[in-house]
């Protein structure tokens, strides 16, 4: 394994084991650890691979597998892939063994309540370590109130917003209200 | 709180392996913008794997151990079924289609990244994720109980992570054990 791919595998596979709340509650540590600590991508590549990897449909945490992808190739790609489902797959595995039959759950549903502060605070997070990464200008920031007022407002499928961001982005920068590169 | 009736697990017939792999290959398929919904009208309503109310308890687990969701409940749908093998085949279900159509995107990508418009496009997009990502976060909010508790461990866990930059470990080895001693001990129990 040459040496970039063996970093995404061991940095994935250990954030994997802090994964609560999903993707969209990690983005802070990925960025912390691709753009600040590793320097394996930009600000710009790590936004494009957030935003593209919501086009494929199927599990949010597919968005490792594209950086993966756009550090090292197809080797980044499934080493990330692995890495950050291979540790969490096994707990998962041990955790149904040992739960099969158990059906108390009270316990579940205190450590859940008690995460569900913590999940929102890393969401939070999340939505302003990527709003700092995208957003460079007014454009930028009122697609991020916009689109963030429709998702309170409305329960749409969220590609749709997506793309609609995507056409005001391009009239944006056709218009000259945003630069682009 | 709700009594089950004494069923132990292993009686209830088991699903095919084909069945198993084909349903999580839909499930991956359809889930564009989100796969809960995708997993939810083929477990429970399409192919029956599952009574809503196993759904929602085996979600529940899932939401509580690292990783994502649907992958880990696949993970164990795998296994009650099939064992190892099931877990293994269910997975890689799941994943082929999604990981199919990511590479193509990543090619696309590739050979078209440089248009200034595809560019904008992307800029424009990525200003959106974000803020949907503020209103995901909006949404968890109103789930939570409104205790000075679970105010204090969200607005902690944003201060060390959003704006101090901490690493995610030391928000969960020092707020979240904290989080549960206190649901435990101190605040009513849920």
């Amino acid at each position: 394994m040459s040496g970039v791919v063996w970093v995404l595998f061991s940095t994935f596979s250990t954030v994997a084991l802090f994964a609560i709340g999903g993707p969209s509650a990690l983005i802070p540590e990925f960025h912390r650890q691709i753009v600040t600590n590793l320097h394996l991508m930009t600000d710009e590549g790590f936004i494009h691979s957030v935003v593209l990897s919501q086009l494929a449909p199927g599990p949010n945490m597919l968005f490792i597998s594209f950086i993966g992808w756009q550090v090292a190739g197809l080797a980044g790609l499934l080493a990330s892939t692995i890495a950050i489902l291979g540790p969490t797959s096994v707990l998962a595995f041990v955790a149904g063994r040992f739960l099969e039959g158990r059906k108390d759950v009270t316990w579940i549903k205190a450590v859940k309540t008690s995460l569900s502060p913590i999940v929102v605070g890393l969401t939070v997070s999340s939505g302003l370590v990527t709003a700092r990464a995208a957003d460079h200008d007014v454009v930028g920031i009122a697609l991020t109130i916009g689109a963030a007022a429709f998702m309170v407002a409305y329960k749409r499928n969220p590609l749709w917003v997506i793309a609609a961001g995507a056409a005001i982005g391009i009239l944006a920068y056709r218009l000259g209200w945003m630069a682009v590169g | 709180m709700s009594q089950s009736p004494p069923e132990t697990g292993a009686s209830s017939p088991r699903l095919s392996l084909w069945n198993l792999a084909s349903g999580f290959l839909i499930i991956g398929l359809m889930g564009f913008g989100g796969i809960a919904q995708s997993a939810q009208y083929v477990m429970v309503e399409q192919r029956k794997w599952l009574s809503a109310k196993d759904f929602v308890e085996l979600f529940g687990v899932c939401a509580v151990l690292p990783g994502g969701n649907i992958l880990n409940a696949s993970v164990m749908l795998g296994d009650r079924n099939h064992g190892p093998l099931g877990s293994l085949v269910c997975l890689a279900s799941l994943l082929l289609a999604p990981l199919g159509l990511l590479l193509v995107i990543a090619l696309v990508y590739d050979r078209y990244a440089y248009l200034p418009d595809v560019q904008a496009a992307i800029t424009g997009g990525g200003s959106v994720a974000a803020g949907l990502i503020f209103g995901t976060a909006a949404r968890l909010a109103k789930g939570v109980n409104p205790t000075i508790a679970s105010a204090l461990a969200g607005v902690a866990t944003f201060v060390l992570v959003g704006v101090l930059r901490a690493p995610i470990w030391a928000v969960i080895v020092t707020i979240a054990p904290l989080s549960v001693l206190w649901a435990i001990y101190g605040g009513r129990r849920a």
